[in-house]
């Protein structure tokens, strides 16, 4: 049982520290500074009916 | 606009120190989960066992010490940090804040961890320290998002009043609670091993070591803070009276958790210092003092909000007739 611990056990501990240095990181590139962000982003689209000018040029863009 | 959002309006070192908060809690919780599930076979441990299982429990026990002692000191020395320079802080000005009862908590747990680590015999109270350092930092990242979202005005400035002069008693009461369960715990250790039975000595002086830690008093004021000005959000606008009404009832509840939690304290010491509280006991002791700290302080917000919408509602029928 114990040469299998050794084995598992470090798995573990490089599994924390992978997670722990995601977590860090994804702190400071700033993904939980605005939570609501992403669900309110779909209130903020452009809702105008397009006309068929601007889907035209979306098409070609 | 929810309280865990950063507020638009924030200067750059204030989202420096919340994003740093957060790290600090998120690697505090991660920690903890993963100690708590090293410690779980100490727990299992018994003297019934079969001798050869109980020396196969054994080498795993210490094995999973090693690995508690490699992630808890990363929450000592990194999540627990502002708790440090805190105590360092006010000892230098000769004054004595929450953090000093706090750190002197997380050593009294983890200087006699480690060193069980190292001989191999008895137990550790890794989950504990990072249990500690987890639910503290817990309410002190609620306290600082609500300080943070509150605008400055005249209700903020009651709560920060209200804050201080809480803060002051809570410390001190902390202080001296701490000081004196660590003279009892060392005194109880000593006439356990000089008259009664050396070998409970260290169990006994443990347990009272881990409920010396003023857990559920550290929690008091930044629990009841942040309840305070959260539902001060929410309410939006008010008026003097309902402010100082605000602050009454969190004055109220601040007293029922800092004396509620001595009180608790109290009662558990001399159950600890018989023996009959292991140090396992007194850690889930600790926790569910804590967790009515917390549940105290919901339960105001709740209330707070209820009355409120209570008043809005009364409002609306009035101008309504």
């Amino acid at each position: 049982m114990t040469s299998s611990l050794l084995l598992l056990i470090p798995i573990a501990l490089v599994f924390v520290i992978l997670i722990g240095a995601l977590f860090w990181w994804a702190i400071f590139a700033g993904q939980f500074d605005n939570t609501n962000e992403g669900g309110e982003s779909i209130l903020k689209d452009d809702d105008r009916p397009q006309t068929p000018d601007s889907s035209s040029r979306e098409k070609g863009s | 606009m929810s309280l865990f959002s950063t507020p638009q309006a924030l200067s750059d070192t204030d989202r420096h120190q919340r994003r740093h908060m957060l790290a600090r809690l998120g690697l505090a919780w991660l920690a903890m989960m993963q100690v708590m599930m090293f410690a779980f076979p100490g727990y299992l441990r018994h003297e019934g066992m079969a001798p050869e299982n109980l020396q196969l429990l054994d080498q795993a026990i210490i094995l999973m010490n090693w690995v508690s002692l490699l992630i808890t000191v990363p929450v000592v020395l990194y999540c627990a940090q502002p708790v440090w320079s805190g105590a360092l802080n006010r000892l230098a000005q000769g004054r004595v804040s929450m953090d000093v009862p706090v750190a002197l908590g997380i050593a009294v747990a983890f200087i006699p961890s480690v060193h069980t680590t190292w001989v191999g015999v008895g137990e550790v109270y890794f989950d504990s320290v990072a249990m500690f350092v987890a639910f503290l930092l817990t309410a002190r990242y609620l306290e600082l998002c609500a300080r943070q979202s509150v605008e400055a005005g005249g209700a903020h400035a009651a709560i920060e009043a209200f804050r201080a002069s809480m803060s002051e008693r809570a410390n001190r009461l902390a202080f001296w609670f701490v000081a004196i369960q660590v003279a009892l715990a060392i005194v109880a250790g000593a006439v356990w091993w000089l008259y009664i039975d050396p070998g409970h000595a260290v169990p006994v002086m443990v347990a009272m070591f881990v409920m010396s830690c003023p857990c559920a008093m550290a929690m008091a004021v930044p629990s009841t803070v942040s309840a305070a000005h959260a539902s001060l959000a929410a309410r939006g606008p008010v008026s003097d009276s309902d402010v100082t009404q605000l602050v009454q009832v969190a004055t109220r509840v601040t007293r029922q958790n800092l004396y509620g939690s001595v009180v608790w304290h109290l009662l558990m010491t001399p159950l600890a210092a018989i023996g009959l509280v292991s140090p396992w006991v007194a850690a889930i002791s600790m926790l569910l003092s804590s967790m009515a700290v917390a549940g105290n302080a919901w339960r105001m917000y709740r209330q707070q909000l209820r009355t409120a919408s209570a008043g809005w509602s009364t409002t609306v029928a009035q101008s309504g007739a």
